[in-house]
């Protein structure tokens, strides 16, 4: 014989057998708890009371209250890639010294991740990515000119 | 997702090929080759200045002399190509490898030994 007990969040009430539970007027979205359930559950969701709430409407849950986000145990992004060698290339090959500013982003990325900040972390990795990318499209853009520039004055 | 990356791989792969190519056949120090916008419009060297040249001594195995033309890329180029390993061995900061290459102290270190290549080449011109 199970014994229900119910709760209005503040007091528990209870024990109850199933008769004197389902003569109660519960609410669809009553807490309900007995010894197989592992926390309280609203009570449509038991099969044996989900018969007195055929047809009603069941209100949504309540917004939990927001709590400050911890991010340090629960939530852990993957490390961004820092972008390095794409900067260093960049910074090497691409005729611009703009690749030095995508290393000096990409060196941050580690720390910043590791203080918990993941957000900020994957920004700087884009920073990195970008002005690696800036000076390679501008080193490109200059080579194509300059023997676009060089093969017609050849030609003139 | 994976085949996208696939294809940016090959394309780079394609593109490494050709400009290897191309340096092989024609030496930057002779022909036309674009100069450093940046060594054109400021009169200094930038850290880049002479990789063409270096790129093309490398690819026909002659070290010091790409050495003489830029020592940072001769330096770097073991990095990149053990950031490029560690990156295919296990990226998102779980493989070991990919941690140390990408830790900080390294990266600080190689920005400062860039930025003292850029200042100490222009100083003594090399």
């Amino acid at each position: 014989m199970k014994h229900y007990f119910t709760t209005n969040g503040e007091r528990n009430f209870g024990p109850f057998t199933l008769e004197e539970l389902r003569a109660q007027s519960l609410c669809a979205t009553t807490l309900v708890w007995h010894c197989e359930l592992e926390d309280w559950t609203e009570a449509y969701r038991l099969e044996e009371l989900a018969d007195l709430f055929e047809g009603e409407v069941i209100p949504p849950p309540q917004i939990p209250t927001t709590q400050p986000i911890n991010h340090t145990d629960e939530y852990r992004p993957p490390m961004p890639s820092s972008n390095l060698g794409w900067a260093i290339c960049s910074a090497l090959f691409c005729c611009t010294p703009l690749g030095i500013v995508a290393i000096f982003y990409a060196a941050q990325v580690e720390s910043v991740y590791r203080r918990g900040q993941y957000a900020e972390a994957q920004r700087l990795a884009d920073k990195a990515s970008m002005w690696a990318t800036v000076s390679a499209v501008l080193g490109l853009i200059y080579i194509v000119m300059y023997v676009l520039i060089m093969t017609l004055t050849d030609l003139v | 997702m994976t085949r996208k990356r696939w294809w940016i791989g090959a394309g780079i792969a394609a593109m490494l090929v050709v400009a290897a190519v191309i340096y092989y056949v024609y030496d930057p120090a002779t022909m036309p080759f674009p100069r450093c916008p940046f060594l054109m419009l400021t009169g200094w060297q930038c850290p880049g200045c002479g990789s063409q040249r270096a790129i093309h001594a490398l690819l026909h195995f002659d070290f010091a002399a790409a050495w003489r033309y830029n020592a940072m890329l001769v330096l770097s180029i073991p990095y990149v190509v053990l950031l490029l390993v560690s990156e295919c061995l296990g990226r998102r900061g779980q493989g070991r490898l990919y941690r140390v290459l990408n830790s900080e102290v390294m990266i600080w270190c190689y920005f400062a030994l860039v930025v003292g290549w850029w200042i100490l080449r222009n100083v003594i011109n090399i």
